[in-house]
Formats: structure tokens, C-alpha cells, sequence
């Protein structure tokens, strides 16, 4: 902890993603491999879980949520039960699903270690994801849905005559998964490259870029899903809450957070993180301050700082 | 102040519990699991 601690110094990888007791990424590790595990996918498919991995991924056991939401506007229907299994996990653990699930917040994770000049992503940026989840995922599968049922199958091929939605045109998680594994064994497709599949590698390739410079980029501005979950962050019972007695106010957690989310309250019951925040915990760890910070469910804490232990 | 949090937090659990069971009774959840049970390629 202390060598990540000096290695970044003077940089922007302060963080201890996977520092000390290591427990973030193991659980990142765990769901990976739970959530492309096909033999749970008869029961995981039915399971719209807010993160994102391919459900047309060959391996793939889950049910993506936006992917889900698009085939519902394709009908002219409303997700009564997507929207009711988001805000269930919105309510139960927020956004902690984005710190600690995600596999392609995971992907982002190990791209950040990499070597490389590093880069904070804009504020403004932020809102990128929002105008996603607008257009791409409601609007324009609303506007160009035919009102039939349709398979995943079935939408991303008549993508190619013409459905514009986030996964036929931007996913870059549907990229890694389908396409690439598409491209690997099919040769007849790889002959013959259509010029959407290119472009989707091409945005694949600058979110993967962008990953490695600037931490968790894809999660704050492209991710559809973290725009959701982001809507419905504030009703989370897991949340950050800060002893302002204890607390100096030395921005040590702000200066860690992975998504620029932490904000340091001046005084109690002032927000302690912004729509952002993706609840990884890095700054309850690394809070010098013993006791000063601390994640509760509920009124329950859960973890709390331990301060410097490793100073 | 708190009680009235825990009681509108309570209130959104219902309803989301609610959509959930109205999807599954609408045979959305089949919708979902059809849906995300092919295996295509894009």
C-alpha cells in the first residue's frame, strides 16, 4: 500500500483500487466469472443486474439492463420489470454495483494501472452519459421500432438495415464480447467487415484508450447504465457519511476517488458525494483519519476508517 | 426527520417490488430472458 502510495505520487493514480486487503478486487474478480458463467444463464438471464457485461456474449448469464430497455422502447413497452429490478438494487446498494461488479468497471480498473501520462476528465464530460441514455436508449429505439417483438438476435441483425440504438452502434462492452469473438470464428464475417462493426472497433479502441489515461472515463461520460444509476443514486440505503468532528478536511478521500465524485461535507448533513460516487470505498480506506469517515447501510456502519496505518 | 426517510425509502421498495411482480405477471421477465438468451454477434 505504501509503495502504490509512493509510485503514484504527484500523479493522478492515487488510488489503492486494489490495495491492502485487496477485497474490491476479488469481489470485481468473482462477478466476472459469475457473470459469464453460461450454465447460470437460465436463471441469470431473467436477472437484470446494473452492470455491464454482453448478454450476447457466447458466455454471457445475465440479463443487460440496456439492452433490455431498448428491446422494450423497440415495442412500445414500459420496463415495468427492469425499471422495478434497477430500483431495487438502486435502493439496496446504489451505485456500488459500478465499484464493485461491474466487469467492464473492472476492465477500466486494470487499464488505469497501466504506465502512461495521466489525464482528469472534464466535469462536463459527465453529462455525456445522460444525452446516451436519452437518445440512444430511449428515444431512438422509440422513434424506429417497428412495435414488434424482436430478440437481441433479431434487432442487432436488422441493425445493419438500419435500428440505431446504443447497442448497435456504441456499446463497447457488446464490441469486446460479441463482435470480437464474431470476428475470431467466423471467417465469412471477417471477409467482409461491415462498416458499423468498424466503427464500433474504432470506439472500442478509444474507450479502452481513454481508460488507460483517465480513470473510470467510459463510467462518467458513455455509460448508459451508469447514467441510470446514477438518476437513482440519492435513494441508496449504502452511503458515505463523515464524523466532522474527527474529520480535518485534509480532501486525502476526494483525492483518491476514482470518479471525482467525493465531496468533502464542510458541515454535517451537507452531501458527502455527488451522482459519481460508485460507492469502491477507496476513500474510507485511505482516509488517514481514523473513525473521521465511514460507509453505512442504513444507519449501520459497515466499514469505517482506520486511519494511517501504513503512514 | 429519519423515520420519514425510512418510511418514503420504505414506500420505494414497494413500489419497485411492485413493478417487479407486475412484469413478471405481464410476462415481461420472459421478455427479458428471451431476449437476452441469443446469442448473436454484432
Amino acid at each position: 500500500m505504501a509503495r502504490t502510495r509512493e509510485k503514484c505520487r504527484g500523479k493522478a493514480c492515487l488510488a489503492p483500487t486494489h490495495g491492502r486487503a485487496g477485497w474490491r478486487w476479488r469481489v470485481q474478480l468473482i462477478s466476472l466469472v459469475i457473470f459469464n458463467s453460461y450454465f447460470l444463464s437460465p436463471v441469470g438471464k431473467y436477472l437484470c443486474l446494473p452492470v455491464l457485461n454482453c448478454y450476447s456474449c457466447p458466455v454471457g448469464a445475465v440479463a443487460c439492463p440496456v439492452g433490455s430497455v431498448i428491446a422494450f422502447a423497440a415495442v412500445r413497452r414500459i420496463p415495468y420489470y427492469v425499471l422495478g429490478f434497477l430500483g431495487l438494487m438502486a435502493v439496496s446498494a446504489g451505485r456500488a454495483f459500478c465499484g464493485w461488479a461491474c466487469p467492464f468497471g473492472y476492465l477500466q480498473d486494470w487499464l488505469y494501472r497501466i504506465r502512461s501520462p495521466k489525464w482528469k476528465l472534464p466535469r462536463a464530460a459527465d453529462g455525456l452519459k445522460y444525452a446516451m441514455l436519452v437518445v440512444l436508449v430511449v428515444a431512438l429505439p422509440l422513434a424506429l421500432g417497428r412495435g414488434e417483438a424482436q430478440t437481441a438476435s433479431e434487432r442487432i441483425v436488422q441493425g445493419s438495415k438500419g435500428s440505431f440504438d446504443y447497442c448497435a452502434v456504441v456499446c463497447p462492452a457488446g464490441t469486446m464480447e460479441a463482435a470480437l469473438p464474431k470476428l475470431a470464428s467466423d471467417k465469412e464475417f471477417r471477409a467482409h467487415i461491415p462498416l458499423r462493426t468498424w466503427s464500433k472497433l474504432a470506439i472500442l479502441g478509444a474507450v479502452l484508450g481513454l481508460g488507460v489515461v483517465s480513470r473510470r472515463s467510459f463510467c462518467r461520460s458513455l455509460c448508459p447504465l451508469g447514467a441510470i444509476t446514477a438518476l437513482t443514486s440519492g435513494m441508496s440505503l449504502l452511503r458515505l457519511r463523515t464524523d466532522p468532528d474527527k474529520c480535518t478536511r485534509c480532501m486525502r478521500c476526494a483525492q483518491v476517488c476514482p470518479t471525482a465524485g467525493r465531496s468533502v461535507p464542510a458541515a454535517a448533513g451537507d452531501k458527502e458525494s455527488s451522482a459519481e460516487c460508485v460507492l469502491c470505498l477507496d476513500c474510507v480506506r485511505s482516509c488517514p483519519h481514523g473513525g473521521a469517515l465511514s460507509a453505512r447501510f442504513g444507519d449501520r456502519p459497515i466499514l469505517t476508517s482506520q486511519g494511517a496505518r501504513d503512514a | 426527520m429519519r423515520n420519514r426517510g425510512l418510511i418514503l425509502l420504505g414506500l420505494l421498495l414497494l413500489v419497485f417490488v411492485g413493478m417487479l411482480l407486475y412484469g413478471v405477471h405481464t410476462g415481461d421477465a420472459l421478455y427479458v430472458f428471451k431476449n437476452a438468451s441469443n446469442f448473436c454477434f454484432t
